[in-house]
Protein backbone atom coordinates (compact mmCIF):
# COMPACT_ATOMS: atom_id res chain seq x y z
CA UNK A 1 0.00 0.00 0.00
CA UNK A 2 2.84 2.56 0.80
CA UNK A 3 4.40 1.59 -2.04
CA UNK A 4 1.27 2.70 -4.44
CA UNK A 5 1.01 5.14 -2.47
CA UNK A 6 4.80 6.83 -3.46
CA UNK A 7 3.96 5.37 -6.85
CA UNK A 8 0.61 8.01 -7.04
CA UNK A 9 2.86 10.41 -5.88
CA UNK A 10 5.49 9.94 -8.50
CA UNK A 11 2.92 10.24 -11.18
CA UNK A 12 1.45 12.98 -10.09
CA UNK A 13 5.15 14.73 -9.83
CA UNK A 14 5.58 13.81 -13.40
CA UNK A 15 2.39 15.51 -14.40
CA UNK A 16 -0.29 12.72 -14.81
CA UNK A 17 -3.44 13.93 -13.82
CA UNK A 18 -4.70 11.10 -11.38
CA UNK A 19 -8.47 12.19 -11.11
CA UNK A 20 -10.65 11.24 -8.30
CA UNK A 21 -10.46 7.44 -6.92
CA UNK A 22 -12.93 5.48 -7.52
CA UNK A 23 -14.09 2.34 -5.79
CA UNK A 24 -12.66 -1.21 -6.79
CA UNK A 25 -14.72 -3.65 -8.03
CA UNK A 26 -15.39 -6.21 -5.23
CA UNK A 27 -13.51 -9.58 -5.89
CA UNK A 28 -15.62 -12.45 -5.26
CA UNK A 29 -13.83 -15.57 -4.14
CA UNK A 30 -15.40 -18.78 -6.05
CA UNK A 31 -16.23 -22.13 -3.97
CA UNK A 32 -13.51 -24.14 -4.78
CA UNK A 33 -13.79 -26.65 -1.64
CA UNK A 34 -15.90 -29.10 -0.41
CA UNK A 35 -17.05 -27.79 2.66
CA UNK A 36 -19.71 -25.50 1.15
CA UNK A 37 -21.72 -26.76 -1.62
CA UNK A 38 -19.96 -26.19 -5.18
CA UNK A 39 -22.11 -25.26 -8.10
CA UNK A 40 -22.40 -28.90 -9.67
CA UNK A 41 -24.42 -30.42 -6.44
CA UNK A 42 -27.36 -27.32 -6.35
CA UNK A 43 -30.38 -27.94 -8.79
CA UNK A 44 -31.61 -24.53 -8.18
CA UNK A 45 -28.82 -23.15 -9.50
CA UNK A 46 -28.60 -25.42 -12.67
CA UNK A 47 -32.08 -24.92 -12.92
CA UNK A 48 -31.86 -21.18 -13.04
CA UNK A 49 -28.68 -21.28 -15.42
CA UNK A 50 -27.99 -24.77 -17.09
CA UNK A 51 -24.46 -24.18 -17.38
CA UNK A 52 -23.71 -25.41 -14.03
CA UNK A 53 -25.15 -28.67 -14.24
CA UNK A 54 -22.50 -29.19 -17.58
CA UNK A 55 -19.05 -30.30 -15.75
CA UNK A 56 -16.20 -29.68 -18.10
CA UNK A 57 -13.65 -30.87 -15.55
CA UNK A 58 -14.71 -34.63 -14.44
CA UNK A 59 -12.52 -35.06 -11.50
CA UNK A 60 -12.48 -31.59 -9.71
CA UNK A 61 -16.30 -30.88 -11.22
CA UNK A 62 -15.34 -28.06 -12.69
CA UNK A 63 -18.82 -26.48 -14.68
CA UNK A 64 -18.90 -24.99 -17.88
CA UNK A 65 -20.94 -22.17 -15.72
CA UNK A 66 -17.99 -21.57 -13.25
CA UNK A 67 -15.32 -21.48 -16.21
CA UNK A 68 -17.67 -18.61 -17.46
CA UNK A 69 -17.50 -16.69 -14.54
CA UNK A 70 -13.75 -16.79 -13.93
CA UNK A 71 -13.31 -15.70 -17.44
CA UNK A 72 -15.54 -12.73 -16.87
CA UNK A 73 -14.27 -12.00 -13.77
CA UNK A 74 -11.72 -9.01 -12.49
CA UNK A 75 -9.28 -10.33 -13.21
CA UNK A 76 -9.53 -12.64 -16.07
CA UNK A 77 -6.97 -15.53 -16.94
CA UNK A 78 -5.24 -16.00 -19.71
CA UNK A 79 -4.00 -19.16 -20.15
CA UNK A 80 -4.97 -22.51 -18.68
CA UNK A 81 -3.14 -22.42 -16.48
CA UNK A 82 -4.63 -19.42 -15.07
CA UNK A 83 -7.70 -20.56 -15.52
CA UNK A 84 -7.00 -23.58 -13.34
CA UNK A 85 -5.37 -21.49 -10.33
CA UNK A 86 -9.12 -19.42 -10.57
CA UNK A 87 -11.08 -22.75 -10.85
CA UNK A 88 -9.08 -25.77 -10.39
CA UNK A 89 -10.25 -27.12 -13.89
CA UNK A 90 -7.65 -29.65 -15.00
CA UNK A 91 -6.15 -30.29 -11.85
CA UNK A 92 -7.57 -33.43 -10.56
CA UNK A 93 -6.24 -36.72 -11.00
CA UNK A 94 -6.19 -37.12 -14.64
CA UNK A 95 -4.31 -34.21 -15.57
CA UNK A 96 -6.02 -33.27 -18.47
CA UNK A 97 -6.42 -36.63 -19.94
CA UNK A 98 -10.24 -35.99 -20.36
CA UNK A 99 -10.17 -32.23 -20.66
CA UNK A 100 -6.77 -30.46 -21.66
CA UNK A 101 -7.75 -30.95 -25.02
CA UNK A 102 -11.36 -28.61 -24.01
CA UNK A 103 -9.90 -26.70 -21.83
CA UNK A 104 -7.29 -25.45 -24.53
CA UNK A 105 -10.41 -24.76 -26.75
CA UNK A 106 -11.84 -22.38 -24.40
CA UNK A 107 -8.95 -20.72 -23.70
CA UNK A 108 -8.30 -20.42 -27.18
CA UNK A 109 -11.89 -18.94 -28.30
CA UNK A 110 -11.90 -17.19 -24.72
CA UNK A 111 -15.51 -18.44 -24.23
CA UNK A 112 -17.31 -21.33 -22.91
CA UNK A 113 -19.96 -22.01 -25.90
CA UNK A 114 -19.13 -25.66 -27.43
CA UNK A 115 -17.59 -25.70 -31.13
CA UNK B 1 -35.19 -33.03 -8.17
CA UNK B 2 -35.90 -35.79 -10.46
CA UNK B 3 -36.43 -39.06 -9.40
CA UNK B 4 -36.93 -41.84 -11.86
CA UNK B 5 -36.06 -46.04 -11.74
CA UNK B 6 -34.41 -48.25 -14.54
CA UNK B 7 -33.70 -52.06 -15.33
CA UNK B 8 -30.27 -51.59 -15.52
CA UNK B 9 -27.90 -48.01 -15.21
CA UNK B 10 -24.65 -48.29 -16.82
CA UNK B 11 -21.62 -45.65 -16.12
CA UNK B 12 -19.74 -45.05 -19.33
CA UNK B 13 -20.62 -45.00 -23.10
CA UNK B 14 -17.57 -46.88 -24.04
CA UNK B 15 -17.61 -50.19 -26.02
CA UNK B 16 -17.96 -52.21 -22.76
CA UNK B 17 -21.12 -50.50 -21.43
CA UNK B 18 -22.80 -49.47 -25.06
CA UNK B 19 -22.31 -53.67 -26.10
CA UNK B 20 -23.92 -54.30 -22.49
CA UNK B 21 -26.91 -52.25 -22.92
CA UNK B 22 -27.28 -53.16 -26.80
CA UNK B 23 -27.07 -57.14 -25.75
CA UNK B 24 -29.75 -56.45 -22.62
CA UNK B 25 -32.17 -55.21 -24.67
CA UNK B 26 -32.01 -58.38 -26.75
CA UNK B 27 -32.44 -60.58 -24.37
CA UNK B 28 -35.11 -58.52 -23.05
CA UNK B 29 -34.35 -56.22 -20.38
CA UNK B 30 -36.75 -53.49 -20.59
CA UNK B 31 -35.52 -50.40 -19.58
CA UNK B 32 -31.70 -50.18 -20.09
CA UNK B 33 -30.04 -46.27 -19.39
CA UNK B 34 -26.41 -45.26 -20.40
CA UNK B 35 -24.79 -42.36 -18.92
CA UNK B 36 -21.97 -40.57 -20.69
CA UNK B 37 -20.49 -37.60 -19.42
CA UNK B 38 -19.11 -36.53 -22.47
CA UNK B 39 -20.82 -34.77 -25.33
CA UNK B 40 -21.30 -37.73 -27.29
CA UNK B 41 -20.85 -41.42 -26.29
CA UNK B 42 -18.85 -44.18 -28.09
CA UNK B 43 -15.69 -43.63 -25.92
CA UNK B 44 -11.77 -43.75 -26.62
CA UNK B 45 -12.74 -44.79 -30.18
CA UNK B 46 -14.65 -41.68 -30.84
CA UNK B 47 -11.23 -40.02 -31.05
CA UNK B 48 -8.71 -42.53 -32.46
CA UNK B 49 -8.92 -42.15 -36.21
CA UNK B 50 -7.21 -45.06 -37.36
CA UNK B 51 -8.09 -48.79 -38.47
CA UNK B 52 -8.15 -51.51 -35.95
CA UNK B 53 -11.25 -51.83 -34.23
CA UNK B 54 -14.21 -54.09 -34.86
CA UNK B 55 -12.32 -57.54 -35.62
CA UNK B 56 -13.01 -59.74 -33.09
CA UNK B 57 -16.56 -58.22 -32.71
CA UNK B 58 -18.23 -56.83 -35.58
CA UNK B 59 -15.56 -59.19 -37.38
CA UNK B 60 -14.85 -55.81 -39.66
CA UNK B 61 -11.92 -53.80 -40.07
CA UNK B 62 -13.04 -50.12 -38.76
CA UNK B 63 -11.74 -46.61 -37.33
CA UNK B 64 -12.29 -45.62 -33.79
CA UNK B 65 -15.07 -43.29 -34.95
CA UNK B 66 -17.01 -45.70 -37.38
CA UNK B 67 -16.75 -48.43 -34.90
CA UNK B 68 -18.25 -45.81 -32.07
CA UNK B 69 -20.96 -44.17 -34.31
CA UNK B 70 -21.57 -48.11 -34.79
CA UNK B 71 -21.98 -48.32 -31.41
CA UNK B 72 -24.38 -45.45 -30.54
CA UNK B 73 -26.14 -46.12 -33.84
CA UNK B 74 -27.32 -49.70 -32.63
CA UNK B 75 -28.36 -48.45 -28.97
CA UNK B 76 -30.64 -45.65 -30.72
CA UNK B 77 -32.26 -48.37 -32.76
CA UNK B 78 -32.68 -50.76 -30.01
CA UNK B 79 -34.23 -48.10 -27.76
CA UNK B 80 -31.20 -48.10 -25.10
CA UNK B 81 -31.52 -44.38 -23.53
CA UNK B 82 -28.47 -42.65 -24.03
CA UNK B 83 -27.80 -39.35 -21.57
CA UNK B 84 -25.10 -37.13 -22.48
CA UNK B 85 -23.22 -35.04 -20.84
CA UNK B 86 -24.48 -36.58 -17.96
CA UNK B 87 -22.33 -37.86 -14.99
CA UNK B 88 -23.25 -39.69 -12.20
CA UNK B 89 -21.61 -37.96 -9.27
CA UNK B 90 -22.17 -40.00 -6.35
CA UNK B 91 -24.55 -43.16 -4.79
CA UNK B 92 -27.09 -42.74 -3.25
CA UNK B 93 -28.48 -45.95 -2.21
CA UNK B 94 -26.88 -49.44 -3.06
CA UNK B 95 -27.45 -49.72 -6.59
CA UNK B 96 -29.20 -46.05 -7.24
CA UNK B 97 -26.54 -43.22 -8.43
CA UNK B 98 -27.21 -39.09 -8.94
CA UNK B 99 -27.00 -37.80 -12.00
CA UNK B 100 -25.47 -34.13 -12.92
CA UNK B 101 -26.56 -32.40 -16.24
CA UNK B 102 -27.86 -29.31 -17.66
CA UNK B 103 -31.32 -30.21 -16.66
CA UNK B 104 -30.66 -30.21 -13.20
CA UNK B 105 -29.77 -33.36 -10.29
CA UNK B 106 -31.55 -36.70 -10.69
CA UNK B 107 -31.68 -39.73 -8.79
CA UNK B 108 -31.71 -42.90 -10.40
CA UNK B 109 -32.76 -46.15 -8.59
CA UNK B 110 -31.66 -49.36 -10.53
CA UNK B 111 -31.94 -52.79 -10.21
CA UNK B 112 -28.36 -53.04 -11.53
CA UNK B 113 -25.60 -50.86 -11.97
CA UNK B 114 -22.82 -51.70 -14.29
CA UNK B 115 -19.77 -49.39 -13.88
CA UNK B 116 -17.69 -49.38 -17.21
CA UNK B 117 -16.19 -46.09 -16.81
CA UNK B 118 -12.95 -47.18 -18.93
CA UNK B 119 -9.22 -46.47 -17.76
CA UNK B 120 -6.88 -43.02 -18.30
CA UNK B 121 -3.34 -42.70 -18.91
CA UNK B 122 -1.11 -41.89 -16.01
CA UNK B 123 0.28 -38.17 -16.83
CA UNK B 124 3.63 -36.72 -16.45
CA UNK B 125 2.93 -35.38 -12.76
CA UNK B 126 1.92 -38.90 -11.63
CA UNK B 127 5.02 -40.45 -13.23
CA UNK B 128 7.01 -38.09 -11.18
CA UNK B 129 9.09 -37.00 -14.01
CA UNK B 130 10.93 -33.75 -12.90
CA UNK B 131 11.49 -30.42 -14.61
CA UNK B 132 9.59 -27.44 -15.80
CA UNK B 133 5.98 -27.17 -16.43
CA UNK B 134 5.87 -25.99 -20.06
CA UNK B 135 3.26 -25.89 -22.88
CA UNK B 136 3.35 -28.66 -25.54
CA UNK B 137 3.01 -32.27 -22.51
CA UNK B 138 -0.13 -34.47 -23.22
CA UNK B 139 -1.39 -37.72 -23.11
CA UNK B 140 -2.35 -39.84 -25.78
CA UNK B 141 -5.79 -39.19 -24.69
CA UNK B 142 -5.54 -35.51 -24.53
CA UNK B 143 -3.26 -34.95 -28.10
CA UNK B 144 -6.64 -37.15 -29.62
CA UNK B 145 -9.07 -34.78 -28.50
CA UNK B 146 -6.82 -31.84 -29.56
CA UNK B 147 -6.35 -33.49 -32.60
CA UNK B 148 -9.02 -34.69 -33.73
CA UNK B 149 -12.18 -33.45 -32.30
CA UNK B 150 -10.86 -29.67 -31.81
CA UNK B 151 -8.24 -29.24 -34.71
CA UNK B 152 -5.71 -27.66 -32.68
CA UNK B 153 -1.82 -26.73 -33.14
CA UNK B 154 0.36 -28.85 -31.97
CA UNK B 155 4.02 -28.35 -32.58
CA UNK B 156 6.83 -29.34 -34.94
CA UNK B 157 8.51 -32.46 -33.16
CA UNK B 158 7.43 -34.81 -30.90
CA UNK B 159 9.01 -37.63 -28.22
CA UNK B 160 6.47 -40.49 -27.26
CA UNK B 161 7.12 -41.63 -23.84
CA UNK B 162 6.15 -45.37 -23.68
CA UNK B 163 5.98 -48.02 -25.94
CA UNK B 164 3.17 -49.96 -26.24
CA UNK B 165 0.10 -50.28 -28.40
CA UNK B 166 -1.49 -46.67 -27.82
CA UNK B 167 2.16 -45.14 -28.08
CA UNK B 168 1.81 -46.36 -31.81
CA UNK B 169 -1.55 -44.69 -31.76
CA UNK B 170 -0.14 -41.20 -30.61
CA UNK B 171 2.83 -41.76 -33.60
CA UNK B 172 0.16 -41.67 -36.44
CA UNK B 173 -1.99 -39.08 -34.55
CA UNK B 174 1.04 -36.95 -34.42
CA UNK B 175 1.85 -37.84 -38.20
CA UNK B 176 -1.74 -36.42 -39.12
CA UNK B 177 -1.01 -33.64 -37.21
CA UNK B 178 1.88 -32.75 -38.97
CA UNK B 179 4.30 -33.05 -36.11
CA UNK B 180 7.70 -35.24 -36.85
CA UNK B 181 8.07 -38.21 -34.58
CA UNK B 182 11.35 -38.33 -34.02
CA UNK B 183 12.34 -40.99 -31.15
CA UNK B 184 10.02 -43.34 -29.20
CA UNK B 185 11.35 -43.80 -25.08
CA UNK B 186 10.53 -46.56 -23.48
CA UNK B 187 11.95 -47.91 -20.02
CA UNK B 188 11.84 -51.52 -20.83
CA UNK B 189 14.17 -53.69 -22.91
CA UNK B 190 11.93 -53.59 -25.96
CA UNK B 191 8.27 -51.89 -26.97
CA UNK B 192 5.72 -54.02 -26.03
CA UNK B 193 3.49 -53.93 -29.36
CA UNK B 194 3.25 -55.83 -32.54
CA UNK B 195 6.14 -56.65 -34.71
CA UNK B 196 3.60 -55.28 -38.23
CA UNK B 197 2.79 -52.04 -35.75
CA UNK B 198 6.93 -51.26 -35.11
CA UNK B 199 8.02 -51.59 -38.25
CA UNK B 200 4.84 -50.17 -40.33
CA UNK B 201 5.38 -47.09 -38.63
CA UNK B 202 9.11 -46.88 -38.19
CA UNK B 203 9.10 -46.76 -41.97
CA UNK B 204 6.44 -44.37 -42.55
CA UNK B 205 6.93 -41.81 -39.71
CA UNK B 206 11.04 -42.84 -39.53
CA UNK B 207 11.72 -42.33 -35.81
CA UNK B 208 13.93 -44.34 -33.12
CA UNK B 209 12.64 -46.45 -30.44
CA UNK B 210 14.89 -46.07 -27.59
CA UNK B 211 14.57 -48.98 -24.95
CA UNK B 212 16.16 -49.05 -21.54
CA UNK B 213 15.73 -45.37 -21.30
CA UNK B 214 14.29 -43.02 -18.41
CA UNK B 215 13.43 -39.50 -18.06
CA UNK B 216 14.96 -37.53 -16.02
CA UNK B 217 13.73 -34.21 -16.97
CA UNK B 218 11.82 -31.76 -19.13
CA UNK B 219 13.58 -28.89 -20.57
CA UNK B 220 12.05 -25.65 -21.65
CA UNK B 221 9.90 -22.34 -19.62
CA UNK B 222 6.70 -21.34 -21.72
CA UNK B 223 7.48 -24.57 -24.56
CA UNK B 224 9.08 -27.48 -23.86
CA UNK B 225 12.34 -27.23 -25.73
CA UNK B 226 13.97 -31.20 -24.73
CA UNK B 227 13.72 -33.82 -22.84
CA UNK B 228 16.95 -35.55 -20.78
CA UNK B 229 16.60 -39.38 -20.91
CA UNK B 230 19.29 -42.02 -19.01
CA UNK B 231 20.41 -44.71 -20.35
CA UNK B 232 21.01 -48.24 -19.09
CA UNK B 233 24.65 -47.37 -19.33
CA UNK B 234 23.97 -44.39 -16.75
CA UNK B 235 24.99 -42.01 -19.66
CA UNK B 236 22.01 -39.05 -20.24
CA UNK B 237 20.91 -38.11 -23.96
CA UNK B 238 19.29 -34.89 -24.64
CA UNK B 239 16.60 -35.27 -27.39
CA UNK B 240 15.46 -31.60 -28.66
CA UNK B 241 11.75 -31.26 -29.37
CA UNK B 242 8.91 -29.27 -28.44
CA UNK B 243 6.21 -31.85 -27.94
CA UNK B 244 6.09 -34.65 -25.21
CA UNK B 245 3.16 -37.39 -25.18
CA UNK B 246 2.60 -39.62 -22.28
CA UNK B 247 1.16 -43.01 -23.41
CA UNK B 248 -0.11 -45.96 -21.68
CA UNK B 249 0.51 -46.85 -18.40
CA UNK B 250 -3.17 -47.08 -18.10
CA UNK B 251 -5.06 -46.39 -14.62
CA UNK B 252 -8.49 -47.45 -14.23
CA UNK B 253 -11.04 -44.99 -13.40
CA UNK B 254 -12.33 -45.89 -10.38
CA UNK B 255 -13.97 -42.70 -8.45
CA UNK B 256 -17.39 -44.50 -8.18
CA UNK B 257 -15.93 -47.81 -7.18
CA UNK B 258 -13.85 -46.24 -4.12
CA UNK B 259 -17.12 -43.78 -3.43
CA UNK B 260 -18.96 -46.76 -2.99
CA UNK B 261 -16.24 -48.66 -0.86
CA UNK B 262 -16.14 -51.65 -3.27
CA UNK B 263 -13.07 -54.11 -3.41
CA UNK B 264 -10.40 -53.21 -4.82
CA UNK B 265 -7.66 -55.85 -6.47
CA UNK B 266 -3.81 -54.55 -5.46
CA UNK B 267 -2.11 -54.86 -8.32
CA UNK B 268 -4.45 -52.49 -10.33
CA UNK B 269 -7.08 -50.83 -8.16
CA UNK B 270 -9.95 -52.09 -10.15
CA UNK B 271 -12.76 -53.17 -8.21
CA UNK B 272 -12.56 -57.37 -7.98
CA UNK B 273 -14.96 -58.76 -9.48
CA UNK B 274 -15.59 -62.50 -9.65
CA UNK B 275 -16.64 -64.45 -12.77
CA UNK B 276 -19.87 -63.29 -13.43
CA UNK B 277 -18.72 -59.76 -13.05
CA UNK B 278 -20.71 -58.71 -9.82
CA UNK B 279 -18.13 -56.68 -7.66
CA UNK B 280 -18.03 -56.69 -3.88
CA UNK B 281 -21.59 -55.02 -3.78
CA UNK B 282 -24.77 -56.86 -4.95
CA UNK B 283 -26.52 -56.05 -8.11
CA UNK B 284 -23.01 -53.34 -8.56
CA UNK B 285 -20.66 -54.82 -11.52
CA UNK B 286 -17.96 -53.79 -13.12
CA UNK B 287 -16.47 -54.37 -17.07
CA UNK B 288 -14.43 -53.57 -19.59
CA UNK B 289 -10.77 -51.37 -19.36
CA UNK B 290 -11.86 -50.25 -15.30
CA UNK B 291 -11.13 -54.27 -14.60
CA UNK B 292 -7.84 -54.30 -15.38
CA UNK B 293 -6.81 -52.49 -17.54
CA UNK B 294 -5.64 -51.79 -21.02
CA UNK B 295 -7.54 -54.15 -23.64
CA UNK B 296 -8.19 -53.75 -27.02
CA UNK B 297 -11.87 -52.13 -27.42
CA UNK B 298 -13.29 -55.40 -29.20
CA UNK B 299 -12.87 -57.37 -26.33
CA UNK B 300 -13.86 -55.01 -23.92
CA UNK B 301 -17.83 -54.85 -26.02
CA UNK B 302 -17.47 -58.82 -25.82
CA UNK B 303 -17.11 -58.70 -21.97
CA UNK B 304 -20.14 -56.15 -21.95
CA UNK B 305 -21.97 -58.54 -24.02
CA UNK B 306 -21.35 -61.81 -22.06
CA UNK B 307 -21.92 -59.34 -18.59
CA UNK B 308 -25.74 -58.42 -20.12
CA UNK B 309 -26.39 -61.88 -20.38
CA UNK B 310 -25.74 -62.52 -16.96
CA UNK B 311 -27.72 -59.56 -15.43
CA UNK B 312 -30.58 -60.73 -17.15
CA UNK B 313 -30.24 -63.78 -15.11
CA UNK B 314 -30.14 -62.37 -12.17
CA UNK B 315 -32.69 -59.48 -12.61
Amino acid sequence: MAIAEHVRDLLAQVGLVLGCSSELPAVHLPNLGEARRRPYQLDDLIGADALYGEIVCHCERVTRGEIRDALAGPIPPRSTGALARRTRAGLGRCQGFYCQAELTAIMQSGGVDRQ
Amino acid sequence: MKRSSVDVLIVGGGPAGLAAAIELRKVGARHVRVVEREASAGGVPRHSFHLGYGLRDRHQLLSGPAYARSYVGQCIELGVHVSTSTSAVEWCGDTALALISAHGLEEVQARAVVLATGARERGRNARGVPGTRPAGIYTTGALQQAVYLYQQQIGARAVIIGAEHVSFSAVMTLGHAGVKTVAMVTREPAHQSYFALRWGTAIRYGYQLVTNAVVVEIAGSSRVEAVLVRMAAGDERRIECDTLVFTGDWVPDHELARRAGLALTHETKSPAVGTDGMTSRAGVYAIGNLVLPIKPADQCALEGRALARVIRMQI
